[in-house]
């Protein structure tokens, strides 16, 4: 195990650690492993902090739309705090990027109903890269809820085809205080938190007669991939947060007991024999 | 040590203290890497390995026996745990999470009749409902009954030192029976020593049938009226302080699965005080689940709830039966707010689908977009 490289203890450590605690826990491996800062927040990520820019609308910040200490607005194309010569997508990436923005806020809207999203890209050797984010949270009397979706994707275009490639993650964390009830005496809390990360690629026709064109095809391509993915993602969440972990909880406490378990086990395997005895003397 | 070293070994304990159930090996091989220095680790983490293992309940094999590392198994003022119904303290190294060195531990008749019948009824129903269920129950302090004196202070005092005095020799035979058996085969699976027959028969009786607890029940009785009932020995010069008697009892049990092959580990513990004196019976549940196939999924709950004894002096059967409604509680409590956190929340965070049940019109959408964005001069 020693030989493992820190980077790599570091990654195991997230998967391991309580997802609820990954802001403070990747803060505390930054600090003792300062060397493995960058590649730690470029690989691992964290629920999404919403900053407000300059003509007051609210935007996602991450690794992707930062430089040095400043953000990017995704719609104002500004740093703030401003930057004299922060890093920005070439002015026909831009107007992509801004037509994607602006996509993925109708896509917000109509699946989320509220929400912040924010879409960044940024030119590449044979293409371009982004990164679509959204968020939602839920929070009322004795709970909190939040969703975060991260989808980074590549593009490459091949002719009329272009290439996409996307890993998406989404980090959602639901808690609920638990009061006691008529019949119930238990105090206390339930969280549940987590992160699924899921990978697709696709070759989807494009269209280069336009720019206008370029950018639409770009967009439906991207946004069909993003939307189901994220469809795919909202039902193996569903499974996991819902099915598989309280399925674990009946299997570490038993309500009727092993013994009761294994006796109507034992009961449903006679009655199979019985009737099987019973088929065999009306065959006979 | 370097201030570097000191902060790394600091983030260790604080991320070894967070280990999911079951993987304590995996996180501390890699703070292990992370902190690069095996030796100031060894030392550096004992702290935080203790505080784990006391938390998390670890069940460990003394003798064949299992037994748990609770915060009341620690013997007070020492480094030595006590297993209750071996009436036997242990040394306990976290690190290696091996117990060893038996040595037997004096304890109040009356009190130990009571805690061990508690200790029978709470067997047999955490190992039927529970995962590899594992429990103990100790008798904790009671402000009730006085410290006893130093006894070194007051040798004057010849009524206190008595009933240990009885004691001693017999429990001396019972530690030196178990040495043999202990080298004879590591596991100590030999049920051919009488004296022996106690912890045998309780890990049967863990393992599976419930019937089973109750021949324990007659011969460990006897086991208890032998001491009380042999005339006083004279006594050996440094006699230990007398045994404290108390009404006040942790019942203490842990539930666990692990599934490394599907991806998931998953442990339910529980602790509940029996205060004979203020008539209360207080428990706290903690379940955690950890699942992990292409993510990092956790459940952590925290319940707790306090009830009325049923009268001063509880029956065992009645203690039981409490904390089963209690823990029945908890779970329907669990399951009810898996219900409120998929019905409600979830869903009100991300819809299956738009409002007007069709997937997004993209190039809709992009048509009407662009057509702003390019002051209407969009073709298409």
């Amino acid at each position: 195990m020693s030989q493992e490289d820190p980077l790599t203890a570091c990654l195991d450590l997230t998967r391991r650690l309580p997802p609820q605690a990954i802001e403070s826990n990747l803060e505390l491996l930054c600090a003792v492993l300062p060397d493995l800062a960058d590649d730690l927040l470029g690989s691992v990520d964290q629920p999404l902090k919403i900053r407000v820019d300059g003509g007051g609308r609210q935007y996602l910040v991450c690794d992707y739309n930062r430089d040095g200490d400043s953000y990017r607005s995704p719609w104002t194309n500004s740093y703030d705090p401003p930057l004299a010569d922060g890093t920005v997508p070439s002015p026909k990436l831009r107007k992509l990027e801004a037509a994607m923005g602006d996509a993925f806020d109708v896509y917000r809207d109509m699946y989320y109903e509220g929400g912040v999203s924010s879409v960044y890209l940024w030119d590449t050797e044979d293409g371009f890269a982004g990164v679509v984010l959204l968020k939602k949270t839920n929070d009322s009397a004795g709970s909190t809820a939040s969703w975060d979706s991260v989808h980074v994707f590549e593009s490459t275009e091949r002719g009329r085809t272009a290439h996409y490639k996307l890993t998406s993650t989404i980090m959602l964390y639901l808690a609920k205080d638990i009061a006691p009830g008529e019949e119930t005496k238990g105090e206390g809390k339930v969280e549940l938190g987590g992160s699924m990360t899921r990978q697709n690629e696709l070759d989807a026709p494009h269209d280069p007669s336009s720019t206008s064109a370029t950018l639409s095809s770009h967009i439906s391509n991207v946004g069909r991939m993003i939307e189901d993915m994220e469809g795919k993602m909202r039902s193996s969440l569903q499974e996991v947060y819902f099915s598989k972990t309280k399925d674990i909880t009946t299997t570490l406490r038993s309500s009727v007991g092993y013994a009761e378990d294994n006796k109507h086990r034992a009961l449903q395997g006679e009655l199979v024999g019985l009737l099987r005895g019973k088929a065999q003397a009306q065959q006979a | 040590m370097s201030s570097q070293l000191e902060q790394r070994l600091s983030a260790a304990s604080t991320f070894l203290l967070q280990s999911p159930p079951g993987e304590v090996n995996d996180v501390f091989a890699d703070v292990r890497t992370i902190v690069g220095d095996d030796a100031a680790l060894e030392s550096g983490i004992l702290p935080a390995l203790e505080q784990y293992n006391t938390e998390q309940f670890i069940v460990v094999d003394l003798e064949g026996d299992k037994v748990l590392i609770t915060e009341a198994s620690k013997l007070k003022g020492e480094v030595r745990h006590v297993d209750p119904k071996g009436q036997r303290t242990f040394a306990f190294d976290h690190m290696k999470v091996a117990a060893s060195d038996p040595q037997p531990l004096e304890v109040d008749t009356e009190t130990e009749s009571i805690r061990s019948s508690i200790e029978k009824v709470l067997a047999a129903h955490v190992s039927n409902h529970y995962s590899e269920g594992a429990s103990a129950v100790y008798a904790l302090e009671d402000s009730n009954y006085p410290e006893p004196e130093p006894v070194v202070a007051t040798p004057v005092e010849e009524t206190k030192p008595e009933p240990e005095v009885e004691e001693a020799p017999v429990v001396e035979e019972t530690a030196e029976e178990k040495t043999p058996a202990a080298e004879e085969e590591g596991e100590a699976k030999g049920v051919e020593e009488g004296e022996e027959e106690k912890p045998e028969a309780d890990a049967d009786a863990d393992a599976d049938a419930v019937d089973e607890s109750k021949p324990i029940d007659s011969s460990t009785e006897e086991d208890k009226a032998k001491p009380m009932e042999t005339t006083p020995a004279p006594a050996p010069a440094p006699a230990p302080p007398a045994p404290r008697p108390s009404r006040i009892f942790g019942l203490y049990f842990v539930g666990t699965k692990y599934n490394p092959s599907n991806y998931w580990t998953g442990k339910w513990r529980s602790v509940y005080v029996a205060d004979f004196e203020k008539g209360t019976f207080e428990g706290k549940a903690l379940v955690n689940v950890h699942y992990y196939e292409q993510g990092n999924v956790q459940l952590s709950t925290t319940l707790t709830s306090t009830s009325p004894l049923p009268s001063s002096t509880p029956t065992a059967e009645s203690l039981i039966a409490l904390l089963k409604s209690s823990e029945s509680s908890f779970a329907a409590q669990l399951s009810d707010a898996y219900s409120g956190l998929s019905d409600e929340q979830f869903r009100g965070l991300r819809r299956a689908l738009p409002r007007t049940r069709t997937k997004v019109d993209w190039a809709k959408i992009v048509n009407y977009r662009l057509s702003k964005e390019l002051g209407g001069g969009a073709e298409a």
